[in-house]
């Protein structure tokens, strides 16, 4: 009788311990695999799902949110390598979208209209659209962190114009759209030319005091390709502008990322100019207190090769040296123009808040404190860059 | 009953450690940098030097009294109605504690894995296995801690490593933190030293040493299991706040968590390791409710005089799930256990401390060197 007793708690206990009250089979889960948010325009104009149909509801900072979902299609996404091109990516996903007051109004909305359960798990991406993105993410965010199942290695970009086309567009050389895109950008990172930047990173940078955050900025060309057009940046949680491109690269250089891989072309006069490769980046920051101010010195290494070459001669030591000479003075200039061009919108990207704060404790205490004062201060910061061009190979001619 | 065999020195260090490492050490990073910000590094060191402090009391007391436990060696010290109030106290509040913490550990799997389970069922099933794992012997008790050691010692030094090339050094900089008072300190490394995990860890003590080889085995096992144990701790606080900065690793309620959702394996050999270290944490808890629950059921049958702690290995199972449910939210459970961390930290290292004064002065116990 003892035993008998014994074993039905143990076999009880069993069934407890194997976790599968909250089970949830595969194919009941929506599985969903970029999200983008777009302004509503029209006001009022979802459905009453969550609260009565009135005019005075509270709605987000930004107003009415569009959310759009590219959910994966059960069994339509391959696991293993693809036999030969069969189904197109209008297959393998379904783009639904939704209307709401806010975030999880319209992700409810969105719920309304799927027979399966939400699940973010595997989400990949978020786009903001621009409009988005300038009107403020702390809602945004908010929801994004507050959510189980969203991680902090999901990417979030900010798009130049609608977000839900992003999620509608078809590249061609991959099934599923927003795997394409989050490939296309860690593959970015890869090839030296975008700066580590999840959503965890952006995170980290936002709430810091003494640094603002930045985000991909890409741009849907021919309605059917993604192209990165540059780093979106923020003044706390409002986006300001962005860089261009060939600005990453200088980016790049101050934050230090690695491996390199950007390119420039470098102009030596007229008409003679070398593209130069980076390979590998060094920078070396420091921060010391000049009449009272906080003066910031980088001293910038790059190491590159030479890739091309018009009208120039790159056959002698001494030619490279003059190589190096004229691409350390474009460097130089190129980051007058990028940390004047961020200055201008108190928006820093670079961190010299952080290097201030860590370094000028007593300073940052009695003049700084908070991340606001510090975006007056970097207005008015003095910056100098020293760089150093090392180019190690010159590709296979002698020439 | 047969004579349980003896507790070496790496088993006392094994099982500090466990009891150590739980639930508590994945919001300590919030914790330090909520009084500290960037100081929080500092602020974690106070608190640990706090802890260590607690553990060589207790280690002397062990010293002095080889063979007998607390509530033994107290009634010599202090007389009997004045060790069994304490003892009393010390039972209610290791009760309360085990209960909040397995209920924070609940709270946290429900958040993240288990939305629709029950908290009682995650609550239930957790005390239901400490319970039946109570019912062995101190000696295998320790074999237990001694089987787990490695199961959560490796994967947090992996942690570890693989966060560090993550570390941004500007994050912990500059180590006194921004605008930060001397109280601020004082306050900050009190609130980390009345984490659950330090009473625990001390108050193993008194079960382990009247069971370890020799008395010699017990001080070199428990310095040191307090050590490597904070030191991991220490690092994990590190690379939390390294990663995130301060400012970002408030908002998460459980920041080292948050870590271990993000690191990956080098080459993409993993994609996603949270689940794995979803295993280390409710090993790491299974084993810090462990020890607390056998400190219970020991404290409560040499309180009563009875004959082993395994009589008490149910009983007590009512009284810990009734603290475990009383909370209604997480920040109620939070405040909770902040309150009674700090009166946790007058009864286990005021006491003990009071305990040896006397017995310095009374000249009581092995006064050998």
């Amino acid at each position: 009788m003892k035993h008998a007793m014994k074993c039905l708690v143990l076999v009880g206990l069993a069934f407890l311990i194997a976790g599968c009250w909250d089970r949830l089979e595969i194919e009941e889960r929506a599985m969903v695999l970029g999200l983008s948010i777009d302004l509503q325009e029209k006001e009022s104009s979802d459905d009453p799902i969550n609260h009565p149909d009135v005019d005075d509801m509270p709605t987000s900072e930004i107003g009415m949110v569009k959310i759009t979902a590219q959910l994966a299609v059960p069994g339509q996404i391959p696991l293993g390598p693809s036999q030969g091109g069969g189904s197109k990516s209008k297959d393998t996903v379904l783009v639904v979208a939704a209307v709401g007051h806010t975030m999880d109004d319209a992700m409810s909305n969105l719920q309304q209209q799927l027979g399966s359960t939400l699940f973010l798990g595997q989400l990949k991406i978020i786009i903001l659209s621009r409009e988005v993105a300038e009107k403020g993410i702390r809602e945004i965010s908010d929801f994004i962190k507050r959510h189980p199942e969203i991680r902090r290695d999901t990417w979030l970009l900010v798009n130049g114009k609608k977000a839900e086309e992003t999620l509608r567009v078809a590249p061609k050389l991959e099934r599923v759209p927003t795997l394409y895109l989050s490939g296309m950008l860690d593959n970015a990172i890869k090839m030296g030319k975008f700066p580590k930047d999840k959503i965890g990173q952006f995170w980290s940078n936002l709430e810091s005091n003494g640094q603002d955050g930045y985000l991909p900025f890409i741009t849907v060309k021919d309605e059917e390709h993604i192209q990165i057009s540059g780093l979106a940046y923020f003044r706390g949680m409002k986006m300001v502008g962005h860089i261009e491109p060939y600005q990453i690269a200088y980016f790049n250089g101050i934050t230090e990322q690695n491996p390199g891989g950007s390119k420039a072309l470098v102009k030596l006069s007229e008409n003679e100019s070398v593209m130069l490769q980076s390979t590998y980046r060094k920078s070396n920051i420091h921060v010391s207190l000049k009449d009272g101010r906080p003066h910031v010195q980088v001293k910038l290494k790059v190491i590159g090769n030479i890739v091309e070459k018009q009208n120039v001669a790159v056959d002698t030591h001494d030619a490279i040296k003059k190589i190096e000479k004229s691409a350390e003075e474009l460097i130089e200039e190129q980051y007058e123009v990028l940390i004047k061009e961020t200055q201008e919108k108190k928006s820093d990207i670079f961190g010299f808040g952080e290097y201030v704060r860590g370094d000028l404790r007593t300073y940052w205490d009695q003049h700084i404190e908070t991340a606001e004062k510090w975006r007056e201060a970097y207005q008015e910061l003095a910056v100098d860059v020293v760089a150093e061009v090392e180019i190690k190979e010159v590709g296979l001619r002698s020439k | 009953m047969r004579e349980p065999r003896q507790i070496t020195a790496s088993q006392t260090m094994m099982a500090i450690f466990n009891s150590m490492v739980g639930i508590s050490i994945l919001r300590l990073p919030r914790i330090a940098s909520e009084h500290v910000n960037s100081g929080a590094i500092l602020v974690t060191v106070i608190g640990l030097g706090l802890m260590m402090f607690g553990i060589g009391i207790m280690t002397l007391l062990g010293y002095r009294f080889p063979k007998t436990s607390l509530m033994q060696f107290s009634k010599q010290i202090i007389g009997k109605p004045l060790s069994f109030l304490f003892g009393l106290f010390i039972l209610c509040f290791f009760i309360v504690l085990i209960g909040f913490i397995t209920r924070e550990f609940s709270f946290m799997l429900s958040s993240f894995l288990y939305p629709d389970t029950p908290i009682i069922v995650l609550v239930g099933t957790m005390l239901f296995l400490v319970a039946i794992a109570t019912r062995n012997d101190i000696t295998t008790i320790a074999y237990m801690h001694f089987f787990y050691f490695p199961l959560l010692c490796l994967p947090l030094l992996a942690l570890i490593v693989l966060a560090l090339p993550e570390v941004d050094v500007r994050h912990v900089k500059p180590f006194l933190g921004n605008g930060t008072t001397f109280s601020d300190f004082v306050q900050g490394g009190v609130t980390v030293a009345a984490l659950p995990f330090v009473p625990i860890g001390i108050f193993l003590l008194t079960v382990l040493t009247p069971h370890t080889q020799n008395a010699k085995h017990a001080i070199r096992g428990s310095l040191l299991g307090g050590l490597i144990a904070g030191v991991v701790i220490l690092l994990t606080v590190f690379v939390t706040i390294g990663v995130f900065g301060y400012m970002e690793t408030k908002s998460p309620l459980w920041p080292l968590y948050v870590l271990t959702r993000m690191i990956q394996l080098p080459l993409e050999l993993l994609e996603r390791l949270d689940i794995l270290f979803l295993g280390v944490w409710v090993l790491s808890t299974f084993t810090t409710i462990l020890s607390g629950y056998l400190i219970v059921i020991y404290t409560g049958s040499q309180l009563f005089n009875l004959k082993s702690h395994r009589v008490l290995s149910y009983l007590a199972l009512p009284f810990v799930l009734g603290a475990a449910m009383y909370p209604q939210n997480i920040f109620h459970l939070f405040e909770l256990i902040e309150q009674i961390g700090k009166i946790g930290l007058i009864l286990t290292m005021g006491y003990p401390l009071f305990l040896l004064l006397i017995a310095l002065i009374r000249r009581k116990g092995n006064m050998s060197k």
